[in-house]
């Protein structure tokens, strides 16, 4: 099912706005995820889709029907929240059971469909246990099973991983991945983590202070920021941002290159000092100390120390430009300006 | 000597001490002493004792007095445990919210529990009074004849029990709040999205969640209610023709106006029965039902 969203606004009482005039198109059998840092709203929409929450104005449509003063239960939603939300005195299967039961659902369909979500989950052992003596990666497939038992059109999706620990977080990503293609619905899911965001959707809302800052696929927000904070915020680390006065320039820390080699290459060379250096891997992140300030630099080369210096080198190709206002700024900058980008490398 | 050398000295033994005296002196010594004074006839005026076995506790079976005492006290606890769970459950779900009202309403529900219980009485005796009293003044508003609140042996139990339901609600609601403001409210907005109606989510949800809670309000309510004591010595002493002497109330008649020491021991060994047997029966039958999270 397809959600549109228009100017919608919520306002707690008394409290500054939560979200201003905001406008989305959700696209049916999207995977979209709403991403940003904490109080920026995204769980907020994320419950006004539910319909947990009241919207101040604005209109939210669902399948093209209004469903903006519907009430929760008559959505055709499903919802996992972040603390799983299973009620405790229930079994696994009478977790599933106490919504199919709710909805006046025939004892042997509510038992057939109990089986098939369990085994779609794999937890076809667990049918008679308690959440309370299950791990969380366990939990957190219960929670998802019972909103599969809906058969909902929308799954919501409120940061469902992360109360799980790294290894078995990178594990249920994929398992969501594969339930998406398998359901073939919408998912709407929350997170304030960009690799959650940039791995698991194929379409990703930035939202920072109750605004979209962009929306688009994983690789257009990457490779194409529209503004600083989506370049600071998608990445791993984000863009460096360098402030030349009536210019802001930007560049990926794997797009500098550290050392004295390629510099055939037309772009901007200077000097800086390690300060920081953080094995990943097969990758290292560097924090070099430069004339525009703290930079970070990822590269495979792990051989620069602390303290040493280095040369750094960015080819103009991958310079994005940004305006005062911080919006991207498509035409290069005039070219006075670019040289006072090179006066700075020589004093 | 042998013996001596399988018990080893362990300083902890020493730490544990004070805990163990006072436990043995306080507790354990009278519980045993009251065991053997109730195996005896006690003369307190010639200070001589008799062993007797179990002619007390026949004597006391056969006593009108002691089974009367026996039933209201059990009358008297079930009719103030239903009646203090059930008003603090609906005010616990009254004031489950966070308005200054509200915060008001729970300070005001709990004060009671702070006022000693003979203040209380004190205050219910001269609000009971037939002819002068508030309630039936109050009463008379509403054209009902005036009511004989502890003077009428029929009416005096039920007096009784309002006024130690009026003290123990306000305890009961604070745990019950304490209770529910635990459960998460993720898990309500899920049951909504279970399409769970309002009663059908109190008694799913709320109830077996809240069953810790009601479970040590059982025990701790009824515990309580068999030694109520303060209450009806100050306002009835028992009376009128008995129909408000409950087990600790004839104990304490028995023993210090009677002077019948053997008997009033026999009533004691009774009424710690009792109890245990109580306890033990709830901890059985109920504990599987209530849920811990």
């Amino acid at each position: 099912m397809d959600i549109h969203i228009e100017n919608l606004c919520k306002v707690y009482q008394g409290k500054k706005s939560v979200i201003e005039n905001l406008n989305l198109d959700i696209k049916d059998t999207s995977f979209t995820i709403l991403v940003g840092p904490s109080g920026c709203g995204k769980t907020t929409l994320l419950r006004i889709l539910a319909g947990l929450e009241d919207v101040t104005s604005g209109k939210v449509l669902m399948g093209g029907d209004d469903v903006t003063h519907k009430r929760a239960e008559d959505r055709d939603i499903a919802m996992v929240f972040q603390n799983y939300a299973l009620y405790p005195h229930m079994t696994l299967a009478g977790n599933i059971e106490f919504g199919l039961k709710n909805r006046r659902i025939p004892k042997e369909d509510r038992m057939r469909i109990i089986q098939e979500v369990i085994q779609l989950v794999g937890l076809e052992e667990y049918i008679a246990i308690k959440p309370s003596n299950m791990s969380g990666g366990q939990r957190q497939r219960v929670a998802l099973a019972r909103a599969i038992s809906k058969s909902p059109k929308v799954f919501l999706m409120d940061e469902p991983l992360s109360n799980l620990d790294a290894k078995l977080r990178a594990q249920m990503r994929s398992e969501l991945i594969l339930l998406h293609q398998k359901l073939a619905t919408t998912f709407v899911y929350v997170t304030h983590d960009q690799v959650e965001a940039m791995t698991m959707g194929d379409n990703i809302v930035i939202m920072n202070m109750g605004k979209i800052m962009q929306t688009g696929s994983p690789s257009e927000v990457y490779k194409d920021p529209k503004n600083i904070f989506v370049a600071q915020f998608i990445g791993n680390p984000g863009m460096n941002i360098i402030n030349l006065g009536e210019y802001y320039l930007g560049f990926r820390p794997n797009h500098v290159t550290l050392g004295n080699t390629n510099t055939e290459q037309e772009g901007t060379v200077f000097g800086g000092r390690i300060l920081t250096r953080e094995l990943l891997g097969s990758e290292v992140i560097y924090s070099v100390d430069t004339r525009f300030g703290q930079i970070k630099v990822k590269c495979e080369e792990e051989s620069f120390t602390i303290n040493s210096n280095v040369s750094c080198h960015v080819a103009t190709q991958h310079y994005c430009f940004f305006d005062k206002q911080e919006n991207r700024l498509y035409q290069q900058p005039e070219a006075a300006w670019i040289r006072r980008m090179e006066d700075y490398h020589e004093a | 000597m042998k013996h001596k050398s399988r018990l080893k000295w362990n300083p902890s033994y020493l730490y544990i001490a004070p805990a163990i005296i006072g436990s043995i002196l306080f507790t354990f010594f009278p519980v045993v002493y009251v065991i053997y004074l109730s195996l005896h006839k006690i003369d307190l005026l010639a200070g001589t004792k008799r062993f007797v076995l179990f002619d007390n506790y026949i004597k006391v079976f056969k006593t009108q007095n002691f089974r009367d005492a026996v039933s209201n006290t059990f009358v008297y606890m079930i009719v103030v445990m239903t009646l203090s769970i059930l008003l603090a459950l609906l005010l616990a779900v009254w004031l489950n919210r966070t308005t200054k009202m509200h915060y008001f309403a729970q300070t005001a529900t709990f004060t009671p529990h702070i006022i000693s219980l003979v203040s209380v009485s004190m205050l219910f005796m001269w609000m009971m009074e037939p002819d002068v009293g508030l309630l039936n003044y109050m009463l008379s508003f509403l054209g009902i004849d005036k009511i004989n609140w502890l003077g009428d042996p029929k009416i005096a139990m039920a007096s009784v029990i309002i006024v130690s339901v009026w003290k123990v609600v306000g305890y009961n609601t604070l745990i019950l709040l304490a209770g529910l403001q635990s459960i998460s409210s993720e898990i309500y907005e899920s049951a909504w999205l279970d399409h769970s109606s309002k009663i059908n989510t109190f008694f799913k949800i709320t109830i077996p969640l809240l069953s810790p809670s009601l479970f040590f309000l059982l025990i701790t309510n009824m515990l309580s209610s068999f030694q109520v004591f303060d209450s009806i010595n100050v306002m009835t002493q028992g009376g009128p023709l008995n129909s408000t002497n409950v087990l600790v109330h004839w104990i304490y008649q028995t023993g210090f106006e009677f002077f019948r020491m053997g008997e009033a021991a026999t009533g004691s060994v009774m009424l710690l029965a009792i109890v245990m047997v109580i306890t033990f029966l709830n901890f059985r039958l109920l504990s599987k039902r209530v849920h811990y999270q």
